[in-house]
């Protein structure tokens, strides 16, 4: 006969095994999206190193790209409408700082924004599963990297870096 | 109640196989299942051969190149057993009793 602790402990296994089940369908989910916004760091970044005058038009198509990817991809997972939400708002967020510092220091911008997002992800680690945390520490790590240690080649570095980093993880993610 | 207490689901790598099944909406991969339970690769495929047996699960191989690719889903029997071994727990929990 199992007793009331042995109850205990089974229902505990359970919800653990289903918190840990919720967290790596997470990960798989949010793989192909964090692809396809490091594609778009890597393509936006690139072009403010190399070719300044397409870079806003680029990240602003790179950014509405990658909106409608997540809000499209969100849609075969009912619990991730939040999600698609916020990337909306961060996109939304991203235009618009941009447009407000741009003109200041476009580099500054770039870099603010870039720790913003880096942030974001972050914090969604709380709620979502460390990766994430991980993921924020490493596009934090290569936006400072860049900026004090190789401030002329910045955007490269957020490109490389920041951009590499989420493709990179996305690819993890997928395998969860 | 008594009745719904399920020897086969209730040990402890079967039970969160068949709990992390019951909540996900497709079938899983035998990646994810080991992730979920944290078996080795033989002791999950030995309690998944348990459970397809009992007819709680159902496990389908399919070719990946080289590889073969294993996945698993809760059959309709698999699901009611575990709900039903749940609802036992959580009698035996506010103080009722088992056959186990």
């Amino acid at each position: 006969m199992i007793d009331r602790t042995q109850a205990a402990d089974a229902l505990a296994a359970i919800e653990g095994a289903q918190a840990r089940g919720s967290i790596l369908a997470g990960y798989a989910h949010a793989g192909d999206i964090l692809i396809a916004w490091g594609m778009t760091w890597i393509v936006g970044n690139l072009a403010a190193q190399v070719a300044p005058a397409i870079a806003d038009p680029l990240w602003f198509i790179g950014i509405a790209a990658s909106v409608l990817f997540t809000i499209l991809r969100s849609r075969r997972n009912p619990h991730s409408g939040r999600a698609a939400l916020l990337a909306l708002i961060a996109g939304v967020f991203i235009i618009v700082a941009g447009l407000l510092i741009g003109d200041v220091d476009a580099r500054l911008g770039t870099a603010l924004i870039s720790l913003v997002v880096a942030a974001i992800y972050a914090g969604l680690g709380l709620w979502i599963g460390p990766r994430f945390t991980l993921l924020g520490g490493a596009i934090a790590a290569a936006i400072l990297i860049g900026w004090f240690a190789f401030p002329a080649r910045l955007y490269l570095w957020l490109a490389f870096g920041g951009g590499g980093a989420l493709v990179v993880s996305g690819l993890w993610f997928r395998r969860a | 109640m008594a009745d719904a207490f399920d020897e086969i689901v209730h040990q402890s790598v079967r039970l969160q196989i068949m709990a992390a099944l019951d909540q996900a909406r497709a079938p899983l991969g035998f990646s994810r299942l080991k992730a979920i339970t944290r078996a080795t690769d033989g002791n999950l495929g030995a309690h998944l051969a348990t459970l397809a047996k009992a007819g709680y699960v159902r496990i389908d191989k399919t070719p990946d190149g080289a590889r073969t690719r294993t996945s698993a889903a809760i059959t309709e029997a698999g699901r009611t057993a575990f709900r039903n071994h749940v609802a036992a727990l959580r009698v035996i929990l506010d103080g009722g009793q088992s056959n186990a």
